[in-house]
């Protein structure tokens, strides 16, 4: 008995992926996030929810974490590796293992939705075929038939759009996946195809953010433990009662 | 009664008197610069009034804004062609994205470049036909002229042009587009360098469509030249004849001239329409502004650097061979 719980105890803790420490922030917009102090640790293939008022702008704030702006005070950590202190190719490698779904402005507009979605895996020089495999792989967890060869600007459909963004994140085996309100423009009868993709995402080992102004989330059929963050004011508080 | 009166008025006048003569006697308020602005003819009297101090702050400030831009451009064009010797810049993605540019600034470009280049042919020859006229000199002068003029001035710098012109104001707008649209940031948060996936791939095509674009303009000049010649009476040679004796002038100065003209010309042109599209502030209003900036400040760049070769290149050397040949004696 003393033996199993002391191998319970000692049972080691997933690496961490994403780590903010004392993150200070401010936006340049009156609507964007702004924060002061802000800790918070990410391990592989957990998932957080972060809710945030409806009229907030997150792109900021995803774009600190992924040490694309410098933050006020304060660091985030990537893979316990601090952005500021790597050179520029380790961090164009570790931006290469992030994928971010964005709120607006999310599409190369002079490349068409295909090019778009395998951009960053055929500038890596990953093979056409194990990129054809992985975008198959996620095509049907999504429910999609194939890739659209149209530009994004002539997609009539927003939410198909929004579902290529999808496509774009999860592919392409990143470790960290970063969701601005994904489902925006999507019908709500498809969240169930958002949950399974990061349920299966979770259970490679990636970890999840996923900022929204919806509270009903929480108790979508995640797998896993959910870290339920909420922004109030400039302070990111855990939620007691996390849902599983 | 009367008498206070008197005193009182004569007090007064006095007063006035005493003050007037003051006004006219004391010196105006206005600084002593202006005092000795009055005593500067007309012409200059601007000058100073402007204050020697601060015109020479505006000129400073000017002349260090304006080496500031050229510093830019030069760290630009000194960071792409370091990229772009490296091999592992030439992802799939970034070959893509340079075989577009070339097919956009250079194939498509090919019928223009013939139709400016025959236009200038005739231009040329028309005025060597003048000046056979008279000044009475030998038709055999016509072909070295024609050769010289367009191989070392006239097809570079018109290949520029019609690349600025089609595509360097087009890449321009494209770029400050992307940057208003955030598409630069989508690039960087899937971990691409904009620098390597944009701008050296544009750059070079740059440059390869100039080289290509001039050679195709020299030939198309040379061919209309000489069928105009020929019917002007300016060229009395077969064609055969005078392809030989165009070759015959061939030497490796004009090599030498038309690579660096269209390399060298070309990649500052170009630097220069990417530099000023990334660089325009974040309002889709200013996208034109920076577009037709763009298009004038890359001219005005080619005219400078083709006419500091020339000096350069040529200078005196070129024209004492051209006496040596015996040519004009």
């Amino acid at each position: 008995m003393k033996e199993s719980k002391d191998k319970k105890k000692s049972k080691p803790k997933p690496p961490i992926v994403l780590e903010l420490d004392k993150l200070t922030i401010r936006g340049k917009a009156e609507n964007s996030i702004d924060l002061d102090r802000g800790n918070f640790t990410l391990r592989e293939g957990e998932v957080a929810l972060l809710h945030i008022d409806r009229h907030l702008q997150s792109r900021e704030f995803m774009s600190t974490l992924e040490g694309l702006i410098e933050p006020m005070a304060g660091e985030t950590r990537f893979r316990s590796r601090s952005w500021d202190r790597m050179n520029l190719n380790d961090q164009l490698e570790s931006r290469f293992l992030i994928g971010r779904v964005f709120d607006e402005n999310a599409w190369i507009q002079n490349l068409n939705l295909s090019e778009n979605v395998v951009l960053s895996m055929n500038h890596r020089g990953i093979p056409d075929q194990e990129i054809s495999k992985d975008v198959d792989r996620w095509l049907e967890v999504f429910e999609m038939s194939k890739v659209s060869r149209l530009r994004p600007s002539t997609m009539d459909d927003p939410g198909l759009l929004q579902r290529h963004q999808w496509l774009r994140a999860f592919t392409g085996n990143p470790r960290l996946i970063l969701l601005e309100r994904p489902m925006k423009n999507v019908a709500a009868s498809v969240l169930p195809l958002l949950i399974r993709a990061v349920n299966r995402a979770a259970s490679l080992g990636c970890a999840v953010l996923w900022t929204t102004a919806v509270r009903d989330y929480l108790h979508q059929e995640f797998e896993r433990p959910i870290q339920s963050l909420e922004l109030v004011g400039r302070n990111l508080n855990l939620m007691n009662g996390a849902a599983s | 009664m009367l008498f206070s009166r008197a005193i009182a008025r004569a007090a007064h006048e006095s007063e006035h008197r005493h003050t007037v003569i003051l006004r006219t006697l004391k010196p105006s308020n206005s600084p002593d610069f202006v005092n000795v602005a009055r005593r500067i003819p007309d012409l200059l009297r601007p000058i100073v009034k402007l204050r020697p101090l601060k015109l020479a702050e505006s000129v400073g400030s000017l002349t260090t804004r304006r080496w500031n831009s050229v510093a830019k451009v030069f760290a630009l064009l000194a960071a792409t062609i370091s990229l772009a010797v490296r091999k592992k810049t030439w992802s799939p993605a970034v070959f893509a994205v340079l075989t577009r540019q070339i097919l956009f600034t250079g194939v498509d470009a090919i019928f223009v470049a013939f139709r400016f280049g025959a236009a200038f042919g005739i231009l040329v020859i028309v005025q060597a036909a003048l000046w056979v006229d008279m000044f009475g000199l030998s038709t055999d002068v016509v072909a070295p002229l024609l050769w010289k003029a367009i191989i070392r001035e006239l097809a570079p710098l018109l290949a520029c042009m019609v690349v600025v012109g089609r595509s360097g104001i087009a890449i321009s707008t494209e770029l400050a587009t992307m940057v208003v649209g955030e598409e630069l940031d989508v690039l960087d948060s899937q971990g691409i360098d904009p620098m390597t996936f944009l701008i050296v791939p544009r750059i070079v095509s740059f440059v390869f469509s100039v080289f290509a674009l001039g050679l195709i303009i020299a030939v198309a000049m040379i061919l209309t030249g000489y069928v105009v010649g020929y019917f002007m009476d300016v060229i009395r040679l077969s064609w055969l004849e005078f392809v030989r004796d165009i070759s015959s002038n061939f030497n490796w100065i004009d090599a030498l001239f038309f690579c660096t003209k269209t390399i060298i010309a070309s990649s500052i042109a170009g630097t220069i329409c990417c530099l000023r599209g990334i660089e325009v502030k974040p309002s889709i209003t200013d996208v034109p502004r920076v577009a037709s900036l763009s298009g004038i400040h890359a001219l005005t760049a080619i005219f400078a650097v083709s006419a500091i070769l020339s000096l350069f290149i040529y200078g005196q050397i070129s024209v004492f061979k051209f006496f040596e040949s015996g040519l004009l004696h």
